[in-house]
């Protein structure tokens, strides 16, 4: 498949899970929503990840290695305790 | 439609607006109409950033609350208007005006605005019970008068009022605080409101003298505009005989002093005519003698060939060499000078003409108005300055030495001295004529009377003083006056010689010079005093001792008392006589030049028919007739215009309650003994005196006493801030501003957790709070309660999402409280279903019945929704409902509209990072139904949709009716129908 393709199909992953996330949560308010909403979330989260990629690349590159690993992750977390608490937790 | 974002900063700005327009109990109704203009595109037809869309037209509607002083209600039924005088029409129907509106009172001078002003602080005097008035004048004298009119015509109890008049006086605190009545300069009243020393907001009545000075930064325009940033519930009366000498200028003062009408009155206004003294004017056209007509035409011979070159050069217009204009000369080179076009060369060539023509029109404006031996002087001065300047090769300018080597000059030259070498030699024809008329009116009237001449230049005044002292024997006695620069020294040429002459370089040589210039300095000042001993033993003496070191204030002063007690009886002014000084009564104006500015004149001839008729001799000579009748015509237009409403008006407070319309009540004020005093004087101090003393509560000695006992200051003062009303004055900490609304996104049960940790954070914030401000109390304890509110609501009431909604919340609140029409208009097309993307639930917060009928009206299903809520409240007791509206946020989500993002950053114009740009495209093609979007939306949906089905396949557990009951519900129908084809089509396999 090319880019295109592979970008529709990540795209459509994300659909998956961001209406699957969306009932769980509204799943006890009878909320609705149209599917308009679920794109631009997960547009929203599709920038969002890219960022995030691209950036844990940056942070990999400067460390000097090629792989992504934790340890970058928790750079980028660094703004965020809670989370980086929690990845410690599970660590 | 206006995006969000937009509206945002416009708030901003009219929040500040507000902030600023926040006086008392003024309230401004803003009506915005946008209109959408052409605007520049580009290629793909968006709009070029950088560009205004619209056009807003800003309608300002300004209504006054009731004021917030203190009123009598007794003293408001009627107003008191003081008979001690005779009533005037006029006086009669511009203080009822000035009763009820901010007025610009322009009338002649002498015609009683004093009077007015006194009236109107007396009646606001009568009204309040503790508020301010305050009169200011720029000037001691005008001060002075304002003072004796006071307590001299209205009464006004001497122990309330209170004098201040310079910055040096002491408790003035307590003086500001104790009194209701003052009077003092625009810089004594600047610097105390700035100081906090006087609270803006006790002013009720602002009376200003001389308005026509409220231009610029003048402390009359900083005063007005404090006040009015504290306060719009005050009076003020503005006084001027002459508002400005335009129509841009009189706006000017109209803008600056908040003025809501003009009471314009001339010297030939119906109901002035009567009550004017007589001023006989008269205008003598003075020929020019032949001596004089005899040197203009040997001066054009000589300067014939460089005018005939800058005619060619088309540098000045061609007309007859007498004619030649100083000031157009000057015009012109300076607009060559400007021209970056032209070569060097040729530039300071014609500059050089150019300079020699105004030099020459100078001479010849002197000639003409002055007469020869002012023309003399400054030929003279011009003359050697050149020609030394060229003998010594400093000067290469073959086109002036044309003019001052010319050999006919020589001959003027000789001439000149000639004429002035004969002592009886009469300079002008309007010398002799000064000398007719003093000699006629001192003859008729004695020599009790007083005269002014008014010149412009100070040679001309010396000379008229020399030439009027040489005539009239005991019974003219004139002196100059003049203002304090000194006189410009005239070329001196030994003293250029010596400083360009070659220098020796050897010490001899140095020594030698040092030698001579010390011999040279010496012998200066040896002729120099000679010359003051001469002139001391002249009469005239002291007249050109001061022309050529001017006059400090203290010899002006000294000089105007003389003047009026008769040691002098002809002063000769230049323009510092026109206006402000307190020269009294005088019977006799000469104007002996005149000038293009129509307030001047009207100042000079104001000095004149006070209290008695006088007469004002205007002499012309040349074109000085056509200069007075064009200033006098520009400024009869003038008032033709202020009268035809051409002036922009503010709207003001008229304080008294509307349905009361105070009657008049005509009353003959019985002044006490002690305060009719004052209406003998005459001295300004002394009527200064008096009054500080009597105000002092002093039986004041009519005579001098320097009593100076003040109470010692108890404890000195902290200052005082005044404030806006509506302003939160405590420390307020920067966690309280923050958004109270706290944004969750995984629902019911991590909610609590974030509550915990949210409310611990805030402990700690307090805890920092209070260590930051241990002394403000109560705004931590306010801190406190707000949390607890926090907390109950987090309890009870679910919160979805902060932001959008605290967004909606404002724009609804703030819509009405503005009462903007296009705002609102604008909230009815949020609530509109069409705009709405996310249409699960549209109940805004229910702020406003009316907003949530139009909801209802909008949005059938939503209707029941609607229903519960109001059921709802009707079950809740009223504490408990505003509690509920404060903090209600309806279940589930309402996104009415995606957020509008700014393309731009604000401050300057750098676009967005690649992020940040992708989604604000994003949005934007949501809101526009952008069609690419749609497709890749249906595609991944598709995708996403077979995916799920495998998923499903695989592993099922997930229930496939929830999730077409959620997608069907709103979504439009087209959609639904190319979800199907879509789905087909992927289910074929086929690549899309």
């Amino acid at each position: 498949m090319n880019e295109d393709g592979e970008r529709a199909q990540l795209k459509a992953r994300l659909w998956v899970y961001v209406e699957e996330r969306l009932q769980q949560v509204l799943s006890s308010e009878e909320a609705n929503y149209t599917p308009k909403f679920i794109n631009s979330l997960l547009e929203l989260a599709y920038l969002q990840l890219g960022e995030m990629g691209s950036d844990l690349q940056a942070f990999a590159e400067h460390a000097g290695r090629d792989v992504v690993n934790e340890s970058d992750f928790r750079l980028y977390l660094r703004r965020q305790p809670e989370l980086q608490e929690q990845l410690t937790g599970r660590k | 439609m206006a995006s969000a974002d937009d509206c945002f900063s416009d708030l901003e700005d009219d929040e500040l607006d507000k902030l600023y327009e926040k006086a008392i109990n003024k309230n401004v109704q803003e009506t915005i109409t946008r209109r959408s203009v052409p605007v520049q595109r580009d290629l793909h037809n968006n709009v070029l950033p950088g560009q205004k869309t619209v056009y807003e037209e800003i309608q300002r509607e300004v209504s006054f609350g009731p004021t917030h002083h203190e009123l009598d209600c007794d003293a408001l039924s009627f107003y008191v208007y003081p008979t001690n005088y005779e009533v005037r029409e006029y006086q009669y129907n511009i203080v009822y005006k000035s009763l009820f509106e901010n007025t610009l009172c322009a009338i002649p001078t002498g015609m009683g605005k004093t009077f007015i002003a006194s009236t109107v602080m007396l009646n606001y005097f009568r009204w309040t019970k503790k508020a301010k008035i305050i009169f200011t004048a720029p000037t001691r004298p005008l001060v002075a008068q304002q003072i004796k009119a006071c307590l001299g015509i209205t009464g006004i109890p001497s122990d309330q009022t209170a004098i201040l008049l310079d910055k040096s006086r002491k408790n003035r605190e307590d003086i500001w605080a104790s009194k209701r009545v003052f009077f003092a300069t625009p810089q004594v009243v600047e610097n105390d409101l700035k100081r906090g020393v006087l609270d803006p907001k006790d002013i009720v009545c602002l009376v200003i003298d001389e308005a026509h000075r409220a231009t610029g930064s003048y402390a009359y325009t900083n005063v007005v505009n404090f006040i009015d940033r504290f306060n719009s519930s005050y009076r003020l009366l503005a006084l001027t005989a002459t508002p400005a000498s335009d129509l841009e200028g009189v706006q000017e003062v109209v803008n600056n002093l908040g003025i809501s009408r003009i009471e314009i009155r001339t010297e030939e206004s119906m109901d002035i005519v009567k009550y004017m003294k007589k001023r006989r004017k008269e205008k003598i056209e003075v020929p020019l003698s032949l001596e004089i007509e005899d040197i203009i035409e040997q001066l054009g011979i000589a300067v014939k060939p460089v005018l005939q070159q800058a005619v060619e050069l088309g540098i000045y217009e061609e007309c007859d060499p007498s004619q030649i204009n100083a000031f157009k000369a000057m015009q012109q080179s300076q607009k060559i000078i400007a021209n970056p076009s032209i070569p060097e060369g040729i530039k300071w060539r014609n500059f050089f003409i150019l300079q020699l023509l105004n030099n020459l029109g100078q001479m010849l404006k002197r000639l003409k108005i002055y007469g020869i031996r002012t023309f003399y002087n400054y030929f003279q001065n011009k003359c050697t300055e050149f020609t030394t300047k060229y003998n010594l090769k400093k000067s290469t300018n073959k086109i002036a030495a044309e003019f001052y080597y010319h050999p006919i000059l020589k001959n003027i030259k000789k001439q000149c001295e000639h004429y002035l070498n004969d002592p009886k030699f009469v300079g002008h024809g309007k010398l002799q004529c000064v000398k007719d008329e003093l000699m006629d009116f001192f003859q008729k009237s004695g020599s009790n009377s007083r005269v002014i001449i008014f010149t412009e230049l100070r040679e001309s005044a010396l000379e008229i003083v020399k030439f009027v002292d040489s005539i009239g024997g005991d019974r003219i006695r004139p002196h100059i006056f003049i203002g304090q620069a000194r006189a410009k020294e005239g070329f001196d040429e030994v003293k250029y010689t010596r400083k360009h002459a070659p220098k020796g370089r050897k010490k001899t040589e140095r020594l030698k010079r040092q030698e001579e210039e010390e011999l040279l300095e010496t012998e200066r000042r040896k002729r120099a005093e000679n010359d003051k001993f001469e002139r001391t033993a002249k009469r005239t003496g002291s007249s050109e001792e001061a022309q050529i070191s001017g006059m400090n204030q203290k010899m002006q002063k000294e000089v105007i008392h003389n003047f009026k007690n008769g040691e002098y009886n002809v002063l000769v002014c230049t323009s510092i006589g026109e206006e402000g000084l307190d020269i009294g009564e005088v019977d006799l104006i000469v104007c002996y030049d005149t000038t293009s500015s129509p307030i001047k004149n009207i100042q000079r001839m104001g000095r004149t028919g006070r209290k008695r008729d006088g007469k004002i001799l205007l002499l012309f000579s040349s074109n000085e007739s056509y200069k007075f009748e064009r200033a006098m015509e520009d400024y009869s237009t003038l008032q033709a215009q202020i009268s035809k409403q051409c002036i922009d008006y503010k709207k003001s407070d008229r304080i008294v309650p509307e349905n009361i319309i105070p009657e008049c009540r005509e009353t003959l004020i019985t002044i006490d003994d002690e305060d009719e005093v004052i209406n003998e004087m005459e001295d300004v101090d002394e009527v200064i005196r008096y009054a500080t003393q009597r105000m002092m509560g002093k039986k004041p000695k009519v005579k001098k006493s320097t009593t100076r006992g003040k109470k010692a200051k108890e404890n000195k003062k902290t200052k005082k801030f005044f404030m806006p009303d509506n302003v939160e004055t405590s420390i307020v900490s920067a966690s309280s501003l923050l958004n109270k609304v706290i944004l969750n996104e995984n629902g019911g049960k991590q909610l609590a957790t974030d509550n915990e940790n949210s409310s611990k954070k805030r402990k700690v914030f307090k805890a920092l709070d209070n260590l930051e401000n241990d002394s403000t109390e109560e705004a931590s304890s306010s801190l406190e309660t707000e949390d607890e509110e926090m907390s109950d609501n987090n309890e009870a009431i679910f919160i979805t999402n902060g932001q959008n909604e605290s967004r909606n919340k404002m724009k609804v609140t703030a819509n009405f409280n503005g009462g903007n029409v296009a705002l609102s208009k604008q909230a009815l097309n949020y609530a509109n279903p069409s705009m709405a993307i996310f249409v699960n639930d549209c109940s805004l917060p229910a702020k406003n019945d009316k907003e949530v009928k139009t909801i209802q009206e909008n949005q059938h299903h939503l209707e029941k929704e609607a229903k519960d809520v109001y059921e709802n409240n009707l079950l809740l007791t009223s504490s408990e409902k505003d509690l509920f509206r404060k903090h209600y946020v309806p279940e589930g989500t309402s996104f009415n509209v995606e957020p509008s993002l700014v393309q731009y950053t604000k401050n300057i114009n750098v676009p967005h990072c690649q992020k940040v740009s992708e989604v604000i495209s994003l949005f934007d093609d949501e809101r526009n139904d952008n069609k690419k979007r749609t497709i890749d939306m249906n595609y991944t949906k598709c995708l996403a949709r077979s995916m799920l089905r495998d998923m499903q396949k695989v592993s099922k557990v997930e229930d496939k009716s929830q999730s077409d009951n959620s997608f069907n519900h709103e979504s439009s129908q087209s959609l639904t129908l190319s979800n199907a084809e879509l789905d087909d089509i992927l289910g074929s396999d086929s690549d899309f």
